[in-house]
């Protein structure tokens, strides 16, 4: 591709239009995706301390104890 | 009990002070706005005369297609219109017979009649009148689909907006090209006209069918 | 129990969410690489490895992002459309999702598409933008992309938001062939000239491998996009229903 060429300017700002609009919607499905899921893991690991509280609190004694 | 739906939608329409007021108000007001906003000269205003009062029809069209639905709505007649003996689908129909006569009809009718202000060259009068006419119950119908979209919604406005002008372009294309074709060849006018009516007797078949669909969806 | 046909079993086999997205574990990672693959082969091609128009010199480089957008920008509201039947006809669980999730990707590549196509325009003739019949027919896609959007967006209940989405993609979908014929129909009433047409009256095969290489980078990038989108609507679901089930304790 010759870089002197008439218009290359147009050229340039199209292919860079492109890369921003899907990189940027690259970021944004995968970000949004990634948050969401961690949310949801979140969610359930909380659900099921709630369930079994007794459990959770041995798990966290023994991760203190291995801590020390 | 189809008849009995215009009836009675007539009435109540006429009770309030006719539907089509506020319409022929924003036409006006459109083409009042056109001259003063692009200049007086006779030319350019003649030239673009059919073109500004298709638009004018269109948007006041557009403006009154919410409330086709929402009156009914609102008091829960229309689930019970649904539910009784006619099909959604007619009743829809009903409705948009109702807005064609109370809106869109009548619009179609004086709008030329404002072609006056705008210069417009004066063998297109009876032609854009015939073309909008024949538009107009289109324009009935697929408002009937826009209102039901956003019905019961308070910022819907936009949105109805926004789906409708899609469907609005081909009449505006062809009703336009079908009032001034008669200036230029036959073919084009005939072709135009035709497509008119094609678009008249399709919406008569699928807008009804679409707007129950999603009125039955607000139903639920 | 009635024996299911080969078609149903596909379509039923994949409408549990958890199917899917084991399906969606074993496929990604294959998309995501050839995606790369086809992306850095096609824009070899497209810089490097073809020739400059004879007309317009190195402007018709730009038809190497412009024309795979538009091609996305028509196959994806296929998909929605496709997607819309599907939800209305078997209420397939998964079908409302796919045409949500599909939506703003098919926006984008509309709106590249646009861009592309204005600034390919501007050298070619002379202004941001022209109402040729093609790129008026992108734009209103483009607001037919909108709407559908707008949809989901504003009516507050997902269920019904579904179903009213669902019948507006089919009927945009059938006015797109109505759009266009009419648009162009405007189009040579309005213009004696003809318009330029890409590349000349017939591509080249020097021109048209990286234009199809294109094509399919950009095709292999919409379903990777698109899969992963679903993978967030199938934890936005769950996410919900675990919210409602708190509340409901």
């Amino acid at each position: 591709m010759v870089f002197s060429a008439p218009h290359i300017g147009f050229v340039i700002a199209a292919y860079a239009a492109t890369l921003i609009v899907i990189c940027g919607l690259v970021l944004a499905i995968v970000i949004n995706d990634r948050v969401k899921t961690r949310k949801l893991t979140t969610m359930k690991t909380y659900i099921s301390a709630r369930r079994a509280p007794s459990e959770a609190g041995l798990h966290a004694r023994q991760s203190c104890r291995g801590g020390q | 009990m189809f008849t009995a739906i215009i009836a009675r939608d007539i009435r109540l329409i006429l009770r309030q002070g006719g539907g089509a007021g506020m319409s022929l108000g924003f036409v006006l007001t459109v083409i009042v706005m056109i001259p003063l906003g692009i200049g007086p000269d006779h030319e350019v205003l003649s030239q673009i005369a059919p073109g500004i009062m298709w638009i004018a029809l269109l948007l006041s069209v557009l403006l009154s297609a919410d409330r086709i639905f929402r009156a009914d709505y609102e008091d829960g007649s229309l689930e019970l219109m649904g539910l009784g003996v006619l099909p959604l689908e007619l009743v829809v129909l009903a409705k948009a017979v109702v807005h064609w006569l109370t809106s869109a009809l009548p619009l179609s009718l004086t709008t030329p009649l404002f072609g006056i202000f705008l210069n417009l060259d004066p063998s297109l009068f009876s032609t854009l009148g015939l073309a909008m006419i024949t538009g107009s119950a289109t324009l009935s119908l697929m408002g009937c689909v826009g209102g039901a979209v956003t019905l019961g919604l308070r910022r819907g406005g936009l949105v109805i907006s926004i789906l409708i002008l899609p469907l609005y372009v081909p009449i505006l294309v062809f009703g336009l090209s079908a009032s001034v074709g008669s200036m230029g060849a036959d073919h084009v006018f005939n072709t135009s006209f035709l497509m008119l009516i094609a678009f008249a007797l399709a919406s008569v078949v699928l807008c009804p069918v679409a707007a129950a669909g999603i009125l039955r969806a607000h139903f639920r | 129990m009635k024996e299911r046909t080969g078609k149903q079993k596909l379509m039923y086999r994949y409408a549990s969410p958890t199917q899917f997205l084991v399906l969606l574990r074993r496929v990604l990672p294959w998309c995501t690489g050839v995606t790369v693959v086809l992306f850095a082969l096609g824009l070899y091609g497209a810089l490097l490895a073809a020739p400059p128009d004879y007309r317009q010199g190195e402007m018709v480089r730009i038809m190497y992002v412009h024309v795979p957008a538009a091609w996305m920008a028509m196959l994806i509201y296929t998909v929605i459309a496709l997607a819309s039947a599907t939800a209305l006809i078997w209420r397939h669980p998964l079908a409302d999702l796919a045409g949500m999730t599909a939506a703003p990707i098919g926006a984008c590549f509309t709106f590249l598409a646009m861009i592309t196509g204005s600034l390919w325009g501007k050298p070619m003739w002379g202004a941001w933008w022209v109402w040729d019949a093609r790129l008026t027919s992108v734009f209103l896609l483009f607001l037919l992309y909108l709407g559908y959007i707008g949809i989901w967006r504003v009516i507050e209940h997902p269920g019904r938001a579904a179903r009213v989405a669902a019948i507006m993609g089919l009927v945009g979908f059938i006015n797109v062939p109505v759009i266009k014929f009419s648009v162009s129909w405007w189009n040579s009433l309005h213009q004696p000239a003809s318009v330029l047409r890409i590349g000349g009256p017939a591509i080249a095969p020097s021109m048209l491998w990286p234009l199809v290489i294109m094509g399919l980078a950009y095709f292999t990038l919409y379903i990777t996009l698109h899969l992963i989108a679903m993978h967030t609507g199938i934890v936005n679901r769950r996410i919900r229903m675990l919210e409602l089930r708190k509340i409901g304790e």
